[in-house]
């Protein structure tokens, strides 16, 4: 069964823009005549398929529109050309480690994300000693996370993310401020994830897991410019950037 | 159905965590969202007894549930300028109905509300006015909050696309303030009854006046412009919102 199909995926973004302006600077650019936006392809033509229970990893250079392309899958950007198919519940936790509360406790961040994620008070009270246990930071439920170090929050968003119900679970760079222990043990979560048919769609320059990887997508400058088997691709690309 | 519910449940799970980081480290909690509407009840009842309100009959109780419903429409409508930019990280990260950030606006200002209207049915105990007419109040809060709903939608989006309609907002709040009848009667047949007839807050705060203050039947022209401005709204709100909300993470 294809989770994700994508075919001929372009996402055009306005940079300079003045689209979320004041009115007067508005008014100014209209009467100089100077423009008020450039264009900028983040991505451009880009065509692929996933399968269930398929992981994928994405890398690139910065700029090469590997967060842009989890975020059209999402739904958090609306593309500007081409086909997207995705069958399946998204869970996508891009840059969530900023968007989670730190002036909250770590348990009033759960209860708030597990329901942004579409979770019920309910599920979530049952499965809430499973997402602790597994970011092992039990003795620091009642604690603010503005005490957690970046490590610490990204372990409760990865916990988080796996326990909702992910059907296509998308990652960015959230594996980066993991320890090796952790990442271990999470790369045995998303395998067991995998067997039941969740597709994971992971941006990453960490070799271990870009290695798990079924396939790996190779973007720059926002065009898919290769795509194969993790091993071989890894190896062109660092040998491209060493 | 369902998105509505999904809506909703996220709202008070949203208006919880909301409330909490409002409250945190505070030591007189529900107490400080009193203390404003009283202090300017207080101020007016001070200065205008004795001359706006000469002729109006129970005029603290005029005065007060005029300033009580004002400062909800008041609350709701300038932080929802605000609302969507302030959480952009959340609504960068992940996919979410993003008009749950609006519904928890309102929540959270409905609680403080609640508060708010307990003094007002105490002060009518006061004036050996009926409490059990508080009842009436119920339909009225239901439409005064889904026209809140759909105005605080178009502010939200609006404010994204037109920075400044964040200060054009302030400054047309306090325009409103004045010219609400609050603190004075507005005279049949008068020039500000027929500005008033294009504001909304003027059929809600008269209707429930009528009903809760001088145990009179509702005027069927009240209960029209409150029941049109609401579905007005609330139509305007979603259809506004839904179109612009898809740009509202590139936007930010």
């Amino acid at each position: 069964m294809k989770r994700i199909v994508v075919e001929n995926l372009s996402k055009k973004f306005y940079i300079g823009s003045n689209q979320r302006g004041q009115f007067l600077s508005k008014a100014l650019c209209a009467i100089s005549g100077r423009a008020q936006t450039k264009e900028l392809w983040a991505l451009v033509d880009v065509s692929f398929s996933v399968l269930a229970g398929e992981m994928i990893g994405i890398i690139g250079k910065n700029g090469a529109g590997k967060s842009t392309l989890l975020s059209v899958i999402a739904g958090i950007y609306e593309r500007s050309g081409g086909t997207l198919t995705v069958n399946g519940k998204v869970i996508s936790v891009i840059g969530l480690v900023n968007g989670l509360r730190d002036r909250l406790t770590m348990r009033d961040n759960i209860y708030l994300c597990c329901a942004l994620f579409g979770l019920s008070r309910r599920t979530t009270n049952e499965r809430f000693d499973s997402i602790v246990e597994l970011t092992e930071l039990t003795e620091y439920t009642e604690t603010k996370l503005y005490q957690f170090s970046a490590g610490m929050k990204a372990r409760l968003v990865f916990s988080m993310a796996i326990h909702c119900d992910p059907e296509i679970l998308l990652f960015d760079e959230i594996i980066a401020n993991l320890d090796i222990d952790f990442v271990e043990r999470g790369k045995k979560t998303l395998s067991d994830l995998r067997k039941k048919g969740v597709t994971i769609l992971s941006v990453s320059h960490i070799p271990s897991i870009m290695h798990d990887c079924n396939r790996i997508l190779w973007l720059h400058e926002g065009r898919l410019i290769e795509e194969g088997p993790s091993e071989e691709i890894i190896k062109r690309y660092w040998k491209e950037h060493a | 159905m369902k998105q509505l519910k999904e809506i909703l449940r996220l709202s008070i799970t949203l208006a919880q965590a909301e409330f909490k980081l409002k409250n945190e480290g505070s030591y007189l909690g529900i107490l400080w969202y009193l203390l404003n509407p009283l202090l300017m009840f207080s101020l007016l009842l001070f200065i205008f007894s004795q001359q706006l309100g000469k002729n109006i009959e129970h005029y603290p109780l005029y005065l007060l549930f005029g300033i009580i419903l004002f400062n909800l429409f008041r609350i709701v409508t300038t932080e929802s300028t605000r609302v969507i930019y302030e959480h952009r990280l959340l609504i960068k990260s992940t996919k979410f109905p993003i008009e749950a950030l609006v519904g928890a606006l309102i929540f959270k200002a409905l609680f403080s509300h609640i508060f708010e209207i307990i003094v007002f049915v105490f002060t009518l105990w006061v004036f050996h006015i009926p409490i059990v007419n508080i009842i009436f109040y119920l339909p009225i809060l239901l439409c005064l909050t889904l026209f809140l709903y759909g105005f605080a939608l178009v502010l939200a989006s609006l404010t994204i696309y037109f920075m400044d309609l964040e200060n054009i907002w302030a400054f047309m709040v306090q325009v409103l303030w004045f010219l609400t009848p609050i603190f004075y009667a507005a005279e049949l047949n008068s020039h500000i009854f027929f500005v008033n007839l294009f504001n909304p807050m003027y059929y809600f705060i008269t209707l429930g006046r009528q009903i809760i203050i001088y145990t009179s039947h509702p005027s069927t022209w009240l209960l029209a412009g409150m029941l049109g401005y609401t579905i007005l709204m609330l139509f305007v709100g979603q259809l506004i919102f839904s179109r612009l909300k898809q740009k509202f993470s590139e936007l930010m």
